[in-house]
């Protein structure tokens, strides 16, 4: 497989002119993919134009090497082998589909690079190395965090030479860093940084008011398997790849058709029995709203009956734009609730994909682990609510807080943040073997305990059931026997069926206590025996 | 370590490992031993000691069988020998090559007391129900009363398939035999290599190889004496393995009980059995019968493990290497044997799930048990071979309807007799019969009387076979004269009778809509074909044919319902072809109809009546009408069929409700009541009783398997290979692809093991994990349905108990005096 890679993506370079693989279709994520790409494609166009030389031999000494290498970096194995080779059945089409545009988009580059090596263009090839490092860092961070919400692109925003701007720090000029045109910076002996956060270490000041950035994060709702509760990579969004006329994205969406065609026959086959199930249920008497709500749900699937869902970057809304900056005290985000990150079959499973599903499991559990709170000694004031006594004395903790003590701080956060995240996936063994088992009976036991409780009510509560009924034929009884023997074994009766204590049958209180008998006969005033 | 780890599970799943024990003892001892030095990890087993020697990957120091266990008992003086120049003598080197050994130890003992448990916990739950006539735990001696207590009659009549029968028949001369088993249990005996430590594989494999007898190995090939007890060289190699003295000796045995002459002579299909021969030291029986011999487990401990060796093996195959086989190959599945032979030729065996189909008219698909070709499905369903439905009745179940399970009570009188004078059925025509007050109908069994005389008819009742009203209980049933099939015509023929007799006379009431399409008249004609072909099978020539009876019915059914393929579906099974079956049946009994006993005419037959016959017509009176008896074994199946047939007399022949007519005629007999309240019981009834029947889990464990050497070649970034240790680290890779400049090289030589650390680390995880998760699936699957059947339960008593608690008391007292 690494071999396979290899060739395709590095060492045709010294191949045959290749086939272009500039496909126009857009991206199933409009927020990031397609941002990329955009920028990409921008980058591409921006390096055509340096200035050619007359022999490479005082640049390169080893070319191949030079130009290959870049690409030979990208071959990396836990990157494109491990985590897409174990996701290639796992993800979804939508996924798959933005993953093989930006791998296209690289291989655009790597074109590009050629050309520019039979040109000379030295400066093209050095701003396309770059673009092809930014690309597969974008593809890292795709695969890392598209089904992630809480996943963030740090260093989205960084500004490289294949952009046309950067943040120009000119000291010989005295000038903040400001947003401009690269060549025109370096024109000026200015120094173009990738980030305005990088300008102080520059000697420059940042620029004021400091830049509103968007925070970007990969994930997309519909890279996740497709549910009931509308989000997903569904047929609507299969529709729309499929358009592009690939021969993949058409097969796909013609599977998934199939597939809904089918499921949705059946639904409308069985569709009579939610109405047979309710009405033998009411003739019954049996109450029926809590299998109302389960037959819906079941009959909810139908395409025609759902509506589709989209939540995009870190939003905590559903909806194509990103919202703005986020402040501290919004609401945090999360997962979008009836939205699932592994589809419990998937396509080659037909019983439940446990490997997948474990294995989704313990990287989550790993993720909690990393988000575990710190000891309160090490804790960042802004951990605390703001204006809270404790973010006061975090705050005055941290005013007398040397460098030393914050950097043996910092390592004592790192290493049992480290240590959290160890032991998060230690459990995950446990969780795995026991709490499962234990929370899946446990749910399967949940409508025995509706049953259970009315069982206990029937047979131990005065006023329905058994002792209702005991009760009322004592007491007519009683009336239809004044005067004769009867009388006094009916009384015994009613005493003791009076009192709640004699009736322990279903909340246990009788067991292991051999005299509870004598606590009813006290209760009851019982004491002499039934003759 | 970390790129060591794949390695050590690669090997886990190569190597076979074995546990060490001590020395005969009683059967709980010697798995105490086992069980004690898995555990302790102070010796390792033969064939481990022998395995490691040969695959010790360390090349600098030579590993010795001797040095295993003193490695496990960490005695690393010895092991790092100073005067030895091949030895480590620098102890932390020594402690290293120490903890190799008894790494290699632990992998391998673990899988093989993984086997042997597996052993254990089948022979623990199948040893009370695995066995053969004769054994010291035998459940096939008590298993004919069993089936007798829980059988109806009609469903031995009636069902698909046929009890096997046996005979137990004593050596003609015991003390030459005892000199034979003698020799038996020499040549047994020295399959036993054990020296120091015990050594059984080879014994242990050649019982397993002769546990179904010797006939079908011996008749494959001859015992080639170049490859006595040697393998081919792979993991399976003694489960094809031949042992030529055993064989002889089994032959010798074999060459007296097969030359036995038996008196009476055995039936087709029977089989004989001689008394079993026990070697109590070996744990080891003989079973013979008149066609084969073979060995057994008198308690089944001892099993094959995966073959360590092949240093002595007649071939070298590719995972043989240094006298070592190396795993995780999946060799080649086993040819299943033939159907009937082998484990489904004895006596007890045969009747089991894995040797006979279920054949059930209602078979839908079990859900979730679609079965590639890597999964095992264990049983399954199998519906009759029929293009549409089996049986059709004119209302309700018919519970027991065809088939006799009664014994003679109140039968037909002749009409007009001065005194009750009972009916004997003659050849001839009787019109003049009262069927009595107990019955619908009575059997007029006429022979002659159709068209060709090969053939049988029964007329619609009250009508003969051209139509002519006649006595309007009659049904006349006519059997062809000169047939010697006549016993199977009238047991055909009667159960059409039974399907009629409690209609009301004449064409239209039943007999077209049975026959008026070839649905209704393959479901007519398959239930009394069933009948008919069962007796066949009893008597001995569907076996001989080779042909069951549910095929047997279905071919049958489509001469009675318009030829070949109007009723059966074989399928594209090309050994079974209608009009063959029913040709070869038929000439069969032309054949051999002395031998069976079967009658030459129709006379005869109806004068001899059958007693299944007899007993089917015994079945027809009502069985719960006033005055009348009814009279049958007192089995819970017969049981089963007399209050399931009252019930259904109830329903549709009695006015349970006032005001409405029975069930099946859904009328109004008093249009008044109409207007009555509502039923003062709607509601009330209690929803009938759970279907507790679970599907099979999907049992897969290749699957398993193979998607953890898929997980496992993953984390190196592999597609899946075989052997799995091929999937190993390459420290190579960066350093054979560099990238453009040193530093970079050098971080991603850095960055490697921590690639795969985390995934391998997830990956030990993940695997017990998933394990746990399917088992308790498993449960689920069996638990939930129970769980729901209780439900349903507390449900009821609920119910129950909130309706006494709604019982409303009246408020006038009970009087005191009453006139009356």
């Amino acid at each position: 497989m690494k071999k396979i890679s290899t060739l395709l993506i590095g060492l045709l370079l010294a191949g045959t002119p290749l086939q272009t693989y500039a496909f126009h279709d857009l991206a199933v994520s409009d927020h990031y993919v397609q941002d990329v790409l955009d920028r990409a494609n921008q980058g591409i166009a921006n390096s055509q134009s340096a200035a050619s030389v007359s022999d490479f031999h005082f640049v390169f000494f080893n070319w191949l090497s030079q130009l290959t290498g870049v690409f030979l970096e990208l071959v990396d194995t836990k990157l494109r082998i491990v985590e897409y080779q174990r996701d290639l059945v796992n993800i979804t089409a939508c996924y798959h589909y933005d993953l093989i545009l930006m791998e296209e988009e690289i291989e655009l580059v790597r074109q590009e690079i050629l050309t520019a090596f039979e040109e000379k263009r030295i400066g093209d090839i050095f701003r396309l190395q770059s673009l092809a490092r930014f690309l597969n860092a974008r593809y890292n961070q795709l695969i890392r965090g598209g089904t992630d919400p809480l996943y963030e692109d740090e260093y989205y925003h960084w500004l490289y030479s294949f952009d046309e701007d950067g943040w120009c720090c000119n000291k010989s000029e005295g000038l903040n860093c400001v947003l401009g045109d690269r060549v025109t910076c370096l024109q000026n002996k200015g120094n173009p940084l990738a980030s305005w956060k990088s300008c102080e270490a520059h000697s420059c000041d940042k620029p004021d008011p400091e830049p509103e950035e968007q925070i970007m994060c990969p994930f997309h709702s519909d890279y996740l398997p497709p549910t009931g509760a509308g989000y997903g990579c569904d047929l609507g969004i299969l529709n729309d790849i499929a358009d592009g006329g690939r021969v993949y994205a058409v097969a796909e969406r013609d599977g998934m058709a199939a597939f809904i065609d089918a499921r949705d026959d059946f639904l409308n086959n069985v569709d009579y029995i939610r109405d047979i199930t309710l009405a033998i249920l009411t003739s019954l008497g049996r109450d029926t709203s809590d299998i109302q709500d389960r037959l819906d749900d079941f009959l909810k699937g139908r395409e025609s009956e759902r509506t589709h869902r989209t939540r995009i970057g870190c939003n905590r809304f559903d909806g194509d734009v990103l919202e703005a900056a986020r402040i501290d005290t919004d609401t945090p985000n999360e997962f979008p609730k009836g939205a699932a990150r592994i589809a419990l079959r998937g396509p080659f499973n037909l019983s439940k994909n446990e490997p997948a599903l474990l294995h989704g499991l313990f990287y989550q559990l790993r993720a909690w682990g990393a988000l575990r709170e710190q000891a309160d000694y090490l804790k960042f004031p802004n951990e605390y609510i703001d204006g809270s006594t404790e973010f006061t004395d975090a705050e005055a903790r941290e005013s007398i807080l040397g460098s030393s003590k914050s950097f043996i701080r910092w390592f004592m956060r790192d290493y049992f943040k480290r240590w959290n995240i160890e032991q998060m996936g230690e459990e995950a063994t446990a969780i795995m073997q026991s709490t499962d088992a234990q929370l899946q009976i446990t749910t399967m036991l949940k409508p025995l305990r509706t049953v259970m409780r009315d069982f206990s009510r029937y047979a131990s509560k005065q006023e329905v059931g058994a002792r209702k009924f005991t009760r009322g034929l004592g007491w007519y009884l009683r009336r239809s026997c004044i005067y004769r023997t009867c009388t006094k074994q009916l009384d015994h009766i009613l005493k003791i069926n009076f009192k709640d204590v004699c009736f322990p049958y279903t909340d246990g209180s009788f067991v292991g206590n051999p005299t509870h008998h004598e606590m009813c006969r006290s209760a009851a005033k019982v004491t002499e025996g039934i003759e | 370590m970390m790129h060591y780890t794949p390695i050590a599970i690669g090997l886990s799943l190569l190597l076979q490992a074995a546990p060490v024990h001590a020395l005969d003892a009683t059967l709980y001892e010697r798995i105490k031993a086992f069980t004690l030095q898995e555990a302790a990890m102070k010796e390792a087993e033969k064939p481990i000691e022998e395995f490691l020697a040969k695959i010790y990957p360390d090349s600098l120091i030579e590993l010795e069988e001797s040095d295993v266990d003193k490695a496990l008992q960490k005695r690393d003086s010895e092991i790092c020998r100073t005067e030895d120049d091949d030895k480590p003598d620098n102890p932390t080197y020594c402690q290293g090559y120490r903890d190799q050994v008894i790494d290699l130890v632990r992998r391998n003992t673990w899988l093989r007391m993984q086997i042997r448990e597996w052993q254990y916990i089948t022979g623990g739950y199948e040893i009370g129900i695995d066995s053969y006539p004769g054994r010291t735990v035998a459940i096939a001696s008590r298993l004919p009363s069993i089936l007798k207590i829980w059988q109806a009659d009609t469903a031995v009549q009636m069902s698909p398939f046929v009890e096997s029968k046996a005979r137990g028949v004593v050596f003609d001369d015991p003390a030459a035999m005892e000199t034979k088993f003698t020799t038996l249990e020499t040549a047994l005996t020295a399959l036993d290599e054990s020296g120091d430590k015990e050594d059984k594989e080879k014994l242990i494999a050649a019982v397993w190889r002769y546990r179904n007898g010797h006939q079908r190995i011996v008749a494959s090939a001859d015992c080639d004496a170049g490859q006595d007890g040697k393998g081919d060289g792979t993991e399976l190699q003694f489960m094809t393995a031949r042992w030529c003295d055993v064989e002889d000796a089994l032959l010798d045995i074999y060459a007296d009980t097969s030359a036995v002459v038996f008196d009476p002579p055995l039936n087709t299909g029977e089989l004989a059995l001689f008394p079993i021969q026990e070697f109590e030291d070996l744990n080891i029986y003989v079973w013979t019968r008149q066609d084969d011999v073979g060995l057994g487990w008198e308690v089944p401990v001892d099993n094959i493990l995966p073959s360590l060796d092949c240093s002595d093996s007649y071939e070298t195959p590719e995972e043989c290497v240094d006298g070592a086989i190396l795993g995780g190959t999946y060799p080649g599945e086993l040819e299943d044997p033939e159907a009937g032979t082998m484990l489904c030729s004895h006596p007890f065996d045969k009747s089991g799930y894995l040797c006979r189909d279920r054949v059930s008219a209602v078979c839908p698909p079990i859900l979730d048990t679609e079965v590639t070709d890597e999964q095992i499905l264990l049983t399954g369903c199998k519906a009759p071979n029929l293009l549409s439905s089996q049986r059709r009745t004119e209302s309700g179940p018919n519970m027991c309807q065809e088939g006799g399970w009664r014994s003679f009570t109140e039968g037909p009188t002749i009409a007009g007799a001065s005194g009750p004078e009972a009916f004997v059925d003659t050849p001839g025509e009787e019109v003049d019969v009262d069927p009595g007050a107990c019955s619908n109908c009575y059997v007029d069994l006429v022979c002659g009387c159709t068209g060709t005389p090969q053939e049988g008819l029964s007329a619609p009742k009250g009508y003969d076979e051209s139509g002519n009203p006649t006595n309007p209980n009659r049904i006349k049933t006519c059997i062809g004269g000169i047939g010697k099939n006549s016993r199977y015509l009238i047991i055909h023929e009667v159960v059409h009778a039974q399907q009629h007799c409690n209609l009301p006379p004449g064409y239209e009431n039943g007999w077209v809509e049975s026959y008026d399409t070839t649905e209704g008249c393959c479901a007519t004609e398959y239930q009394a074909y069933l009948a008919s072909c069962g007796a066949m099978a009893e008597d001995g020539i569907l076996p001989a044919l080779g042909y069951s009876i549910d095929v047997c019915a279905a071919a049958f059914s489509d001469f009675s319902c318009g030829g070949p393929g109007s009723c059966s579906d074989f399928g594209n099974n090309p050994d079974l072809d209608a009009q063959i079956i029913y040709d070869e049946t038929t000439q069969y009994i032309e054949d051999n109809y002395a031998e069976i006993g079967l009658p030459d005419t129709c006379e005869e037959a109806v004068n001899n009546l059958d007693p299944r016959a007899q007993k089917m017509i015994n079945s027809m009176p009502l069985v719960c009408s006033p005055d009348c008896q009814t009279k049958f074994l007192n089995t819970i199946g017969n049981n089963l069929c007399f209050i399931g047939q009252c019930v259904e007399q109830s329903l549709e022949g009695h006015k349970l409700i006032p005001g409405r007519w029975t069930t099946t005629v859904q009328g109004e007999n008093f249009p008044y009541e109409s207007e009555a309240g509502k039923d003062p019981n709607l509601g009330a009834f209690f929803l009938s009783s759970p279907d507790l029947s679970v599907p099979f889990p999907p049992y897969r464990p290749y699957t398993l398997v193979q998607e953890l050497d898929n997980a496992l070649c993953q984390v190196n970034g592999l597609p899946k290979l075989f052997p799995p240790i091929k999937c190993a680290f390459d420290v190579r890779r960066r350093l054979s692809r560099q990238t453009y400049n040193l530093l970079a090289t050098w971080q991603s030589l850095n960055d490697q093991p921590l690639e795969q650390q985390l995934e391998h680390h997830a990956l030990s995880i993940l695997a017990p994990g998933v394990g746990s998760r399917i088992g308790t699936n498993v449960y689920l699957l069996y638990f939930s349905t129970a769980v729901r059947a209780f439900e349903e339960i507390m449900h009821s008593t609920d119910d129950l108990l909130k309706g006494l608690g709604d019982v409303n008391f009246p408020t006038e007292m009970c009087e005191r005096i009453v006139d009356i």
